[in-house]
């Protein structure tokens, strides 16, 4: 017993030197003026927001963020621009990153975690001491039968900043009157829950404005979603009739389809004008690539955002598993925060922040008409997940006045983060 | 002697333990998701600089019992002290 005790002790000591000298290490680097690197993958909502919060630490660290794109083209209001309730240029930023950060236009290939180091298509790589990866989502090989994400044939789903939104709108402006929509809504997860019926509502408006007659039919691979008795309510005041969703029991699950039909569970064939299939979907294409994660959502440790078997690499936004948050622009940039504070900490070997996040998603049914969603979150008693707080939405019979305020807000927080993020 | 030298060792090696408390920061840095980073807001959300603290304080509190507003569903899980805390982190 007292040798078990003895050889515990011995064991239980050489771990605790390990630990010691590593962070000895780590302070050296410090010390010594080679700052560590830290470097984005996505300047998208996720990593624009740690860059935003890491900027202030630029002394402390050297920081690099890297995108494919020098313009950033926003999901978040891509669908008032199909609604025409603004225009494209808009959404688009170029970032003015601080002059203390360096951004890399280049598309990355490969991450090699062992060796810590970035491979880009064009054969050029580059280090990291610590990586945050920021990628938005990817798509699942397996979609709708007949259906493919990358069939140019298809509408656009315009749900990544690659966006296509002007030729979504060019195939949206060709339809005639008496023209019949179909959308097909995916299951959850997927990012920005209530995202395919605003969708819908900005398609309504479009047309609209048009003076045409249309019927939109949702049908969705589930048996609600966020704000839905607000949604019926909107679409019968503003739109009539036009609008009409199928939950998943009633037929509403998609199983194959065609550029102008599409079947549904029940064998029902349905003819379309206009099929916009939102497809299922997963983490971004360098998460699978690089060998990162073995399934459709990044694990990680929810108050460091580090990813799961791999050390020094965090992933945020919405490649995650966040528990019980959506994912949105909203919670990635919540998510960042944290993410950032407590990256900061770990190199300054101080405490991890204990952390709270904020979800606020506002949904758009026309001009001047939003409502919204709103969460707290923080860990579960384990720390291994983040649990909601308890959601609460705007009133579902509200005033004109609370939508033209709320949609007011909308606007106040998108141009707010928007700045923040971009300048 | 060695346990002393012991726990010596872990202490640092648990650096990384978490509060259970929420710090005021990490709350209050939600809020510069709309009302801006300097919180200056823009010409659809108001300023809170334009406020002093005891007035951000009392707007802050009229929330909790408000309407179904956006800001009254963000303050009505805040207590009190959370309030007065992000106020300090605001205003100093």
């Amino acid at each position: 017993m007292i040798k078990k005790k003895r050889s515990f002790i011995n064991s239980a000591f050489k771990w605790s030197l390990v630990l010691l000298l590593n962070q000895i290490g780590i302070a050296k680097k410090i010390k010594a003026k080679t700052k560590p690197k830290v470097v984005v993958l996505g300047a998208g909502f996720g990593g624009a927001s740690c860059i935003s919060y890491l900027s202030n630490f630029t002394d402390l660290i050297d920081l690099v963020v890297i995108d494919k794109n020098r313009w950033i083209k926003t999901c978040p209001f891509s669908n008032l621009v199909i609604g025409n309730l603004i225009d494209e240029s808009e959404i688009t930023f170029k970032p003015k990153f601080n002059m203390n950060i360096k951004f890399i236009v280049n598309e990355f290939k490969f991450i090699d975690a062992e060796r810590k180091k970035i491979s880009f298509i064009d054969e050029l790589s580059l280090d990291y001491d610590f990586l945050i990866i920021s990628p938005g989502i990817g798509y699942k090989k397996k979609q709708i039968e007949g259906y493919s994400v990358n069939d140019n044939e298809n509408i656009p789903h315009c749900w990544d900043g690659e966006n296509k939104l002007s030729s979504f709108k060019k195939s949206l402006d060709s339809l005639e009157n008496n023209c019949k929509l179909i959308i097909s809504s995916p299951d959850y997860p997927y990012r920005c829950p209530p995202a395919p019926y605003e969708r819908a509502s900005m398609m309504a408006n479009f047309l609209k404005r048009k003076n045409i007659k249309f019927k939109i039919l949702i049908f969705d691979s589930k048996n609600s979603f966020t704000k839905k008795n607000i949604f019926f309510k909107e679409w019968k005041e503003v739109y009539g009739d036009s609008i009409e969703w199928i939950s998943k029991k009633k037929g509403g699950m998609i199983t194959s389809f065609e550029k102008k039909q599409v079947k549904n569970s029940d064998g029902e064939k349905i003819n379309g004008d206009f099929i916009h299939v939102i497809p299922e979907q997963k983490a971004g294409k360098i998460i699978f690539d690089s060998k990162l994660c073995d399934s459709d959502w990044c694990k990680i440790n929810p108050e460091s955002f580090q990813l799961s078997n791999f050390k020094d690499i965090y992933v945020v936004g919405d490649s995650i598993d966040a528990g019980d948050m959506p994912k949105s622009a909203f919670s990635a940039e919540s998510q960042a925060k944290v993410l950032s504070l407590n990256l900061v900490n770990r190199i300054l070997q101080k405490a991890y922040l204990n952390p709270v996040f904020l979800n606020t998603c506002y949904s758009f049914s026309s001009h001047e008409r939003a409502f919204s969603i709103t969460s707290w979150y923080r860990l579960n008693i384990t720390k291994d997940k983040i649990i909601s707080l308890g959601s609460s939405q705007s009133s579902e019979d509200g005033l004109v006045e609370e939508r033209i305020r709320e949609s007011k807000e909308a606007f106040g927080w998108y141009e707010s983060i928007t700045k923040t993020l971009y300048g | 002697m060695i346990n002393v030298f012991f726990i010596i060792i872990l202490s640092f090696c648990f650096k990384y333990s978490v509060s259970n408390e929420i710090k005021p920061i990490v709350i209050e840095e939600n809020c510069k998701s709309c009302h801006g980073k300097d919180y200056l807001g823009n010409k659809y959300i108001k300023s809170i600089k334009d406020l002093d603290r005891e007035t951000f304080i009392k707007k802050m509190k009229n929330y909790k019992n408000k309407d179904n507003s956006v800001m009254s569903r963000i303050v009505k899980v805040l207590s009190v002290d959370d309030i007065e805390k992000i106020a300090e982190i605001i205003y100093d």
